[in-house]
């Protein structure tokens, strides 16, 4: 009778651990499919880079940033360095072109937006979902 | 007659409150000592000791532990949930306490970590509604987790070693 006690006991342990580790299984696959994933940036922008020769190279971003300079730091295949001014960032190249300044001509780094002129420095710039930004080498 | 024996109107002796007291203690302060592990803790493995031990007089140091909490970390909505949550743990405890071992006690001390996230959802349900206590609880599930094992572990090493020192203090002391 005791013996029989027991395994019933027994058997009760065991459902009770395999309860457990399905409801662990449960939890967690639960977790795997409504858990909030980490999702790249809320907003995505077009941003093209026109070269000497006219030739466009374009870089597709997810970004949550507010301002564009934040949206096109640490973005692969596009290095722009600059100088720090009164305004932000003076673009001096984009990606290894440089910008040659002169009295009376030369050549310079221009922001447009949505294919305008842009009006302010990539500190200033503020980024919109869908919005496309150009950063053409232009001479004056 | 003896003054431990007094019985005093709400049904206790001074030795109950001193040992209401001292199972207050021991709860507040091994929550104090793992706090800096998160989601590891030893109140849950304490209270199924004390409710087999001493029975309904757990409640009063739950009770005990629970604004004394309230007093040290601050009256917020996870207050609330500690209403509630310690005393159905002990309440369980009371339920399995006849056939109870410390592999039984483990896996309620264990689902009751693993569900602690789901039982702590209730106030959430009734500020923010469903959507609200259901985000709530999903982020909380991998220290859910954790808490469900950690629980047992706890559990499965210690009750034996804390069961033998808690009778063997009952019978010298509050016999």
């Amino acid at each position: 009778m005791n013996e029989e006690t027991k395994k019933q006991g027994n058997k009760k342990l065991l459902i009770g651990g395999i309860i457990m580790a399905l409801l662990i299984i449960c939890f967690a696959a639960v977790y795997l499919i409504f858990a909030p994933k980490p999702t790249e940036g809320a907003k995505a922008i077009t941003v093209t880079v026109v070269d000497d020769s006219k030739e466009e190279t374009s870089y597709s971003i997810n970004t949550d940033a507010e301002f564009l300079r934040e949206a096109l730091d640490g973005v692969e295949g596009l290095e722009i360095i600059g100088t720090e001014g009164d305004y932000g960032l003076y673009i001096e190249s984009v990606n290894g072109l440089l910008a040659q300044s002169g009295s009376e001509s030369g050549t310079y780094w221009a922001i447009y937006v949505n294919g305008e002129y842009g009006q302010y420095s990539l500190d200033a710039q503020p980024v919109t979902d869908g919005d496309n930004y150009s950063l053409v080498y232009e001479s004056y | 007659m003896n003054e431990n024996n007094i019985t005093l109107k709400a049904g206790l002796t001074i030795k109950d409150i001193a040992l209401i007291g001292v199972m207050t203690a021991t709860l507040e302060a091994g929550k104090y000592a793992l706090s800096f592990i998160p989601n590891i803790e030893i109140v849950s493995l304490l209270i199924i000791l004390y409710t087999i031990f001493f029975e309904k007089k757990v409640i009063y140091a739950i009770f005990c532990f629970i604004v004394l909490d309230g007093c040290i970390y601050g009256f917020g909505l996870w207050w609330i949930m500690y209403l509630y949550a310690w005393p159905l743990l002990s309440l369980l405890t009371s339920w399995l306490r006849k056939s109870g071992s410390a592999m039984t006690y483990s896996i309620l001390s264990g689902m009751f970590g693993l569900c602690f996230g789901a039982l702590c959802v209730l106030p959430y349900l009734f500020i923010g509604g469903i959507k609200t206590a259901f985000t709530w609880w999903i982020a909380g599930i991998p220290y859910d987790i954790i808490h469900c094992i950690g629980n047992f572990i706890l559990c499965i090493v210690l009750f034996n070693p804390l069961y033998w020192v808690l009778g063997r203090i009952k019978r010298e002391y509050y016999s």
